[in-house]
This record gives structure tokens, sequence and C-alpha cells, in this order.
């Protein structure tokens, strides 16, 4: 079956260079409902706050949990003691002061500009070998984080000066690009020492985070079915599942969320925002990343109460992200946005970003059970490649791995963030270099694009814009 | 053949009639508003120069009399302002893009942003005489809402911060001293502060009284130039927005969720009760058409208009708002801490949310439909 559908493929790609087309092939029309990104969830909005909408059909008690969350989402924490009880305990560390900071109208972070102390970019620190659980070892003296802010008394840890080296390009067809590759150069402060030679570093940019209630909602089975770990269908592609740490209920479970998919769940993933990010403790972590060897140096600053984050607010801000909607697509029946959903299928992109799926039954919110959801990814680790690679294994996955991205919404980041830098550590500056930095499982993917010609070439990108 | 035909032109020229009616009470429903809106602007500032009047008197001969002078402007310049804050939420002169909007009300504030704290005796604007040699209002309009949504420098709350201090009573409003002014370190300082923030307010609120201003190349004549369902539906938004989003959940419920005194309103002022009320009566006022001497078509003429059933849902809610609101204990800080007050508070949380979906509701008779969530107007 695969090969024939390959061989029609390329006859289709001959016939078109033949006719000296942009597409010979005829176009389908939009399916029925392929713009409702979300399913009855949808919203149907493409301004700076289409990621910053409830789901189109939430319950009345939701909506409350969902304004209730969204103010604490966008707030900032404040130094503990504080007459602001109630949001105070920012630091020792931190990198926002607030979820917002980083993740503006619930969208997408920036790598900083020149002279700029980053704020949409953070980086993951760990040395080799694995933490009890599996997951990453963290630097006796670093941490889990690099903390480029700190509360007064404290030291920052250090930044990362970050420069691009311009590599160009040339497709096929002649037309030139160039991709800036980044070199980061981590600056630890003299306070804490020099870290270890061997100090693994991962740079990540704040993923958007509308429609993620939809993305736990789908069932667990959908996600491990798309996997292909040893390529037996021999298509050159192999996700597999990430298996990681859930520390509240103590036990292993699928990956889903983070560059990496590093976390289980929303909750899971927003308790260690809180405390990676923020410095905000909470009952799943009642601890500041504040290592044994920072408490020698600096006589413990205020404390917020204990946990900082209490139960509830946590549930608050929980739900605000999983009753985040995504928005409906636009100009789904553009012929060109048509022609460019086709040309994305041919170059296999579909396989990893995986149009449509269903998600399950979810009783926390109703709202999220049983919607047919176009998200364009599968949640699986791939191999990207040389150039894309961290070299800092995540649980499973590996230093060379990251986890398909959704698409859907990423037309919509230049309204919404007003850039569009993109990949795990914003090097692309816009959709295009992103493709092309895509390698290992992606590689032939990219070298379909390129070898399109350049109208071929907008096409797919008018598509990726609809998104 | 002509027996049938009378009837039907009959028939056709009612309902063309009737249309013409509905089209023209759309354009008076937009008009008044466009009075109304100026109306209340001007209101808003000549309060505001009333306050900064107060705060240029204390300034210059600062004392416990001339404090509570100042303290009295201010409550009653948040009077009218308050009733305009239905005016937001699409995108019009008070929060379009370069709107004044954050520069006017922006809040919760973090008080250490402004000036000292409980146990913070130097941090603040006021006594960062390092990175802010000058206090202006172009340095407030520049560190305003800068890395972060609480580091609010200007508008009514960081005056009122000026003014009252921390809270730190169960029973009443924060209690600065005026010696804050006199003896206090960086006194002088903070008098500049307080004039270039009162000068700030006035110059916000002169250029949206401009905007609105009838028979000006402004704001006001696109709105009424525009197609009656579009201007239409801006309002019916800011209508929405305010019950069901702003008052309702910012306001109240996040109140009520957090018990912090920190996430309410007016919280230094202990005036917050009455933001609820003026609020409410905003909304009355958009619905009713009127406000002052403005009285014309409103939003339940057209209501009537369109849904006789409807209308009188939406009229109930309205009522109910502002009666309920009136009911909130004063002070709000202690409201949201024990059960009668929270229960009242809920009630008023209900009665609009059942508004904002009837005004949406109401918004599809009218052929759109008006959001309840922050969203692109």
């Amino acid at each position: 079956m695969i090969v024939i559908f390959r061989y029609l493929t390329l006859s289709i790609s001959i016939l078109g260079l033949v006719l000296g087309m942009a597409h010979a092939a005829p176009i389908p029309e939009a399916q029925v409902g392929e713009e409702l990104s979300g399913g009855a969830t949808t919203v149907f909005q493409n301004g700076k706050n289409a990621f910053a909408l409830p789901l189109a059909n939430i319950s009345r008690e939701n909506r409350r949990a969902h304004v209730v969350g969204n103010s604490f989402f966008n707030k900032n924490w404040v130094i503990a003691p504080a007459s602001t009880t109630a949001r105070d305990g920012l630091g020792p560390l931190f990198h926002a002061r607030s979820c917002s900071g980083c993740h503006t109208r619930d969208g997408r972070g920036a790598p900083p500009a020149q002279g700029e102390l980053m704020t949409g970019l953070l980086f993951r620190l760990s040395v080799p070998g694995r933490s009890p659980h599996g997951g990453p070892l963290p630097d006796p003296t670093y941490g889990g984080q690099l903390g480029v802010r700190a509360v007064p008394g404290v030291e920052p840890e250090g930044n990362v000066r970050i420069e691009y080296e311009e590599i160009p390009g040339t497709y096929p067809d002649s037309e030139t690009y160039s991709l800036r590759k980044p070199i980061y150069t981590l600056e630890c402060s003299k306070k804490y020492g020099a870290p270890q030679n061997d100090l693994l570093m991962s740079p990540r940019v704040a993923p958007p985070v509308h429609g993620l209630g939809l993305l736990e909602a789908v069932p667990e089975a959908t996600i491990r079915g798309f996997a292909d770990e040893d390529d037996q269908d021999g298509d050159g592609i192999s996700g597999r599942p990430n298996e990681v740490w859930n520390p509240e209920t103590q036990t292993r479970q699928l990956g889903r969320f983070g560059w990496k998919a590093n976390q289980p769940d929303i909750r899971q993933q927003t308790a260690a925002a809180f405390l990676g990010d923020i410095g905000i403790t909470s009952n799943i972590h009642p601890n500041d990343d504040f290592t044994p060897a920072q408490h020698a140096l600096f006589a413990q600053p205020g404390s917020g109460d204990t946990p900082e984050l209490d139960d509830n607010l946590l549930a608050r801000v929980v739900t605000y992200q999983l009753t985040l909607a995504p928005p409906a697509r636009r100009n789904w029946t553009d012929p060109e946005v048509l022609r460019g959903k086709l040309l994305f299928e041919e170059a296999q992109c579909a396989v990893c970003h995986v149009p449509e799926m269903k998600t399950g039954d979810y009783e926390a919110v109703p709202e999220l059970a049983n919607q047919t959801i176009r998200p364009y990814t599968d949640l699986l680790l791939h191999d990207m490649g040389e150039e894309l690679a961290d070299h800092r294994p995540d649980f499973e996955a590996d230093g060379r791995e990251w986890r398909t991205p959704p698409l859907w919404g990423i037309g919509l980041i230049e309204t919404v963030n007003g850039h569009t830098f993109f990949l795990h550590d914003g090097r692309a500056r816009n959709l295009e270099e992103a493709i092309l930095w895509h390698g290992g499982e992606a590689e032939v993917s990219r070298d379909h694009f390129k070898n399109l010609n350049s109208s071929d070439r907008a096409a797919l990108l008018a598509f990726l814009n609809s998104l | 053949m002509i027996r049938f035909t009378f009837p039907f032109l009959f028939l056709v020229s009612v309902a063309t009639s009737a249309l013409a009616d509905l089209d023209s009470l759309k354009r008076d429903v937009v008009s008044n508003y466009a009075n109304l809106v100026h109306a209340n602007y001007a209101d808003a500032l000549v309060e505001a120069v009333n306050l900064q009047g107060a705060l240029t008197a204390f300034a210059n001969e600062p004392d416990e009399a001339g404090l509570a002078k100042a303290r009295m402007a201010w409550i009653s310049a948040r009077l009218p302002y308050l009733q305009t804050e239905v005016f937001r939420f699409y995108a019009g002169p008070i929060d379009d893009d370069d709107g004044p909007e954050g520069l006017i009300n922006a809040w919760p504030l973090d008080e250490a942003y402004v000036d000292y704290v409980e146990g913070n005796p130097s941090v603040g604007i006021v006594n960062d005489t390092a990175n802010f040699p000058e206090i202006t209002k172009e340095l407030l309009v520049s560190v305003n809402e800068k890395d972060g949504e609480e580091n609010i420098s200007a508008g009514f709350h960081a005056i009122e911060f000026l003014l009252w201090g921390q809270d730190e009573n169960a029973d009443g409003p924060g209690n600065r001293s005026a010696d804050d002014y006199i003896t206090a370190p960086n006194a002088d300082r903070r008098k500049a502060y307080l004039l270039a923030a009162g000068e700030l307010l006035v110059e916000n609120l002169e250029h949206l009284v401009a905007e609105w201003a009838p028979g000006q190349d402004n704001y006001r004549k696109s709105f009424e130039a525009a197609p009656s369902s579009e201007s239409l539906k801006k309002i019916i938004t800011g209508m929405s927005m305010l019950a069901g989003f702003e008052l309702s959940g910012e306001r109240l419920l996040v109140a009520m969720e957090t018990r912090a005194q920190e996430d309410e309103h007016s919280c230094f002022s202990d005036t917050t009760h009455s933001d609820v009320i003026y609020n409410a009566k905003g909304i009355a006022n958009v619905w009713e058409g009127e406000y002052g001497n403005v009285k014309g078509a409103g939003i339940d003429d057209l209501a009537k208009a369109v849904d006789a059933d409807l209308r009188k849902k939406l009229r109930k809610t309205i009522q109910e708002a502002l009666k309920l609101s009136k009911q909130i204990p004063v002070p709000f800080d202690q409201a949201i801490l024990e059960e009668n007050g929270r229960a009242s508070i809920l009630a008023v949380v209900e009665t609009l949310e059942d508004q904002a979906d009837l005004l949406v509701e109401l918004s599809q008779k009218l052929g759109f439909e008006v959001p309840t969530s922050e969203t692109d107007s």
C-alpha cells in the first residue's frame, strides 16, 4: 500500500514537472468542518486575543474557574513577605513573575533581542545520568534550570550569551535563503563558581497554551497508536512516546506536554512551571529549586506561605489552561491553501503533524470530551537531526529527539505575539526557516519542500498560516 | 389576481416601514449613546480637574485637613469615571491600541512599585532616586505596566495609594499620614508624584472628551457614520464585557476566590462597594439611554422593538444588579471573608452572568454576537 502510494505521489510530481505546472493533481475541496480546530470548543477569533478565549461550549461553572485562573495566570507574583499574601513567594530564583510573562496572551515566547535579558526563552540544566525516577539529573549547584533573575539578597545564577551565525542556503530552483544558527555561551555568576564541564543545557521557548485540554483528553491508546518505534512501515519516521514520572501519583505515565513531552498532564506541567519559572512552591513541589550549595551561599530569603500556591488556586490555573480554546482556521477554502494542504500531505508532514483525531471521555471538563480535533501533532518524540539536537536527554527522549508540536493557531502567532520565531529555541525567523531546520526523521519532508517550486512552497506556507 | 396583489403589497409596505422604523431607532440609539458617552466623560473630567486642584492645594500646604479633602475629591472623581467603564472593551478611544485605560484605571497595583510598604521602607519609584532622579508625567507613562501587569505607576489607583497608603485595618481604609508629605524621607518626591499623576489623569480624560465631542473630526464622527449594527455591536459589547467578564469575573469572583484584599478593586480607600454600584449604574445608563441631561433612545427601546420578552428579562437583571450591588456589605475586604458578604457578592455575580448571557441573546437577535470574554473587538 505504502509503496503504491509513494509511486503515485512520485508520478504526480513528475507529471507536474513535465507540464511545468504548479500542481497537476486535482485538488480536493475543503472537508466539511476542517476549519473547526477543536470541534465544538472552537472559537472564531483571529486578533491578538485569539488564544485567550474559553472553550466555545464552556459551562458557567468552568467559566468561573477559567476567569479566576486567568487572573492568576496573568498577575505578578511578588517577593515574600508582602501585603499581597495571596501572591507572594516569588523566587528565590525565577525566570518571570507571572505565567503570562512568558506565555504572553497565552501565546508563544521569543528569544531575547540583542541586549535584552531573556524572558520567553529559558535554559534547562542537568548533568549526565538520571534522577531516581528516570528524569534528568540536576546540576549539584545550579539545579535543573538556569535562574536568570533572583530576589534581593540572592544572585541570579547567570545568563546565556546568544550569538547567531548565518548559514546561507540555496533551493534547487536557485532561490536563496539564510538560516541563523544560535551559539550559546553560559556566563555563570562568579558567586556560584564554574559549572561542571559536562553540564547539559537545553534552550526552551515558552509554547502557546491554547487547546491543551483537548490534547489532554486524547486517549492514551490513540497517541500510542501513532507510534512506530522501529519504523515497521519503513517510512523513515519512527515516533515514540516519552514515559515520564508523575510526582503526584508516583507513577510512570505517557508524556504529553513540553518540548520533549516530559510532562504527563497540564496539572504536573503547571506545578513544575510554577516552581521552575516563578519559584512558587505547591503541594506537588513543596521545596524551591534552590540547591543545598545555594543554601550554603545565601541566608534563606523570605518565603511565602507553605506552600506558596494553594491547591485551590493551582486547580484554577490548571482549569484555565484546560479550557483555553483553539481558534478556528482562516481561509480554509482558499484554493492556494487547499493546494498547500495537499502538498503538506505529499511531503509527509502529516505523518507526524497528524491533522485529525478524537478526544475521549474527560470527566473534569466534559466540554472537552468526544470532540473531533485538528491539532496537527502526534505528541510523540522524533529524531530531528543533529542541527536541532540539544544533546540533553529528558526521560526517554534522547538528545536529538523533540516532541511534535501542535500546529493549530500557528498562523496567528504573529498577530498575537508580534513575532514569528519558531522551533524550541526560536531560531527560525519564520515558518519557512522552521521547515528548513527539520532534519533526522523529517529530512525527507524537508527535502521534499526544498524541491518544490516557489509557488508550491508559498502554497504550503499559506496552508500553515491558515492553521 | 388583483385582489391578491393589494393585500400582498400592503403587507410588504408594512414590513418595509417597520424595518425603516427599526433602522431609524438604531441610528437614534447610536447617536444618543454618543451624547451620553460625551456627557459622562465630561463629568469625569470636571471631577478630575477638581481632584487635581485638591492635590495641588495639599501639596502646597500639606496637612491632615488637606489630605482629607484630597481623599474626598478622589472619591467624587471615581463616581462619574466608574460609569464610563461600560465604554470599554471595543477598542474605542479608551482602550484602542494607544488608548489610555492602563494609565487611568489599571489595577491591582503592586504598592512596592510606587512607594514604601510595611517592612520595605525604601522601595518604589518615590524612593528610587538613583533610577528616577526626577518624577515627571513622562516618567510615569514610561514605567507604567513595565515588566509586569501590576507594575502600575499611574492612574486612579496610584493616586489612591499615595493618598491612603496600605490598608492594614480590618474596619477601615488605609491611613497614610500627611507627614509622608512633610517630614518623611522623599516627601517632596511624593508630592511631585501626586501632582504628576493628577495632571496625567486630567490629560487623559481630556483626550477622551475630545474623541467623543460632537461636530469634530474624531472617533465619534466615525462611530456615528458607521453602519448602525457595527456601532451597536460595540455598545452592547461594552455592556456584556463589563457584566460578564470584568465586573463579575475580575473584580468580584477573583476576590471571592482568593479572599484577598489585593484582589479588591479599590483596596486602599475601601471604596470597592461603590465601584460595583457605579459600574452597574454605567450599564443601566446605556440601557436606558440616560445620563445627566442626556435622555434618548437606549438599548431598552431597541430590545423592546426586537423581542419584548427578552427585553423584560434583561431589564430585570439590570435593575437587580444595581439593587443587589448596593447590598454588598462594607468594607468589601471583610465582605469577601464572611458568609453573608460572600452570598451577597455571589448574588451580584449571578445576576451579571445572566445579564451577559441575555445581552448575547439580544445581539444575536440584532444579527451579530457580542463577546463575554476578552476578545478582539
